[in-house]
């Protein structure tokens, strides 16, 4: 489910991918400061998402330096400077990873566990550093509530996906401006039913096999799905796209082009492409390649 | 007061999420921050300003009261819903609709629920709602056109993006696919002109 959240680089402009690039950096950078070194091994592109929206809606100014790191020690390369928004999408980024893993101890499959308990013990101190005890505990209690859903496995695609909005509207809106709050929390409650959904529909034949919970598979009959109930979630999720699209329209993005270009390549071309599987007819296709 | 929903630029059969995004670009226009103290349109914007409030408080009581007067018609009263559904009624709609039991649930309910589900935003599951409505009334053109809705809302979805360039590329410059047609159109041409190859 992380990482979904992505750019179609081949259409972006170099400004804009070295933009972006220096964006991921930044995070990188911000989250061993705030942190800790172990919360960046959560980093991923959804967060740089997160950071790019509130800078503008904080009216950031961005600043960058040639930088070197350890991933990459040899070459200096520009790295965004640290800001409220990069400091922000850090935490928030070690707040959901760690309330994930937590949430995921209870898994059904033993590896998965176990592997979350090992983690466990390396966020806490990440949890600790990141602060925002009142979004955390608004963060596990969403995820509570969608546990409980999925437990329960009703018959309805909207009810977790609708909790996992709602979680995510809280991230973007946390602190922001007044003015911004209501379309933040706009854009996180869509981005994160898409996301849901987009992520359940692309694992459907995967959990119809092993059994585990998804939601597609609660409302269907035990089958795969038909080339027309594919269509028709690609039609759906589609309209969580434009509702998405509308509340971005809402931002002003004036001094802002570079990330104006960057958002509208995700929000047009980059998360498309995740439910593109659903327009293949025949077989359910492989899972969409991360890199693009 | 003037109808809410022409206040705010929506139709009555719009979504809960195009009412919310309208009434917020709307906000944004009228808020007082945008105005200076003295400016004399301060005044008025505060005034549209209280105006959309109201607007989008009417309009939520209607669509989320669920406190039905009139559940007393739990019997599957399908022509009473729809009244409701066109009056924006759609939570005292699902409140009867949820209230008949799931034995009495034909393609007409489906139907409906998906249309009331859809105004909520709930598209998944409005999709699923159609699609057994049609299934259980394949011939029912009213159900078949369910599905259209979710087109006509995402139409404008993408509208003035066009990163690929596709339409400027070329401008001025030519490429083999050009030359090609403009062989082929020489071709053409002279063969009608001179009627012989």
């Amino acid at each position: 489910m992380f990482g979904y959240v992505r750019p179609f680089t081949p259409e972006l402009l170099v400004r804009e991918n070295e933009f972006y690039r220096a964006v991921y950096c930044g995070l990188c950078r911000s989250m061993r400061a705030c942190t800790g070194l172990c919360s960046t091994f959560s980093l991923n592109y959804d967060f740089v998402f997160l950071a790019l929206i509130r800078i503008v809606q904080q009216k950031e100014r961005c600043r960058d330096k040639m930088r070197r790191c350890i991933a990459h020690p040899t070459t200096r390369r520009p790295v965004i400077e640290r800001c409220e928004a990069l400091d922000y999408s850090a935490r928030a980024s070690a707040l959901l990873t760690y309330a994930k893993l937590r949430d995921d101890i209870n898994d059904s499959r033993p590896l998965r566990a176990f592997a979350c308990r090992l983690a466990l013990p390396f966020y806490s101190a990440a949890r600790r550093r990141a602060g925002a005890d009142a979004l955390y505990k608004t963060i596990e209690g969403l995820l509570c509530e969608l546990s409980e859903i999925e437990n329960k496995r009703e018959a309805s695609v909207d009810a977790p996906s609708d909790v996992f909005g709602r979680l995510l509207g809280t991230v973007f809106a946390y602190e922001v401006r007044p003015i911004e709050r209501d379309t933040a929390e706009s854009i996180g409650y869509h981005l994160g039913r898409f996301i849901y959904a987009a992520d359940a529909a692309e694992d459907y034949a995967a959990d119809l096999k092993s059994g585990s919970y998804n939601p597609f598979v609660c409302m269907s009959d035990g089958k795969a799905l038909t080339p027309e109930e594919k269509e028709g979630i690609r039609c759906a999720a589609m309209l969580e796209l434009k509702y998405l699209a509308d509340a971005v329209s809402e931002l002003d993005f004036t001094g802002y082009a570079t990330i104006e270009g960057i958002v509208k390549n995700i929000l047009y071309l980059g998360l498309p492409k995740r439910i593109e599987f659903l327009g293949d007819t025949g077989k359910d296709a492989d899972k969409p390649g991360k890199d693009t | 007061m003037r109808d809410p929903y022409e206040v705010l630029g929506v139709t009555r059969s719009a979504t809960d999420e195009e009412i919310k995004h309208a009434y917020r670009v709307l906000a944004r226009k009228y808020h007082p921050d945008n105005f200076k103290p003295d400016d004399p349109m301060a005044e008025l914007a505060t005034e549209k300003m209280k105006e959309i409030n109201e607007a989008y408080d009417a309009i939520q009581k209607m669509r989320i009261s669920g406190t039905s007067s009139t559940s007393g018609s739990a019997g599957g009263n399908y022509a009473e819903i729809r009244r409701l559904i066109n009056s924006a009624r759609f939570a005292d709609a699902e409140l009867i609709l949820d209230g008949i039991a799931a034995s009495a649930r034909g393609a007409e309910w489906h139907y409906l629920k998906a249309i009331v589900l859809m105004r909520r935003g709930w598209n998944f599951d409005a999709q699923k709602e159609f699609d057994t409505a049609c299934s259980m009334d394949p011939s029912n053109e009213e159900y078949a056109r369910g599905r259209e809705m979710f087109a006509k809302r995402t139409s404008s979805y993408g509208n003035g993006y066009n990163r690929t360039g596709a339409d400027n590329a070329n401008l001025h410059e030519c490429t083999c696919c050009d030359l090609c047609a403009g062989w082929m159109c020489m071709d053409c041409m002279t063969s009608l002109c001179c009627g012989c190859r």
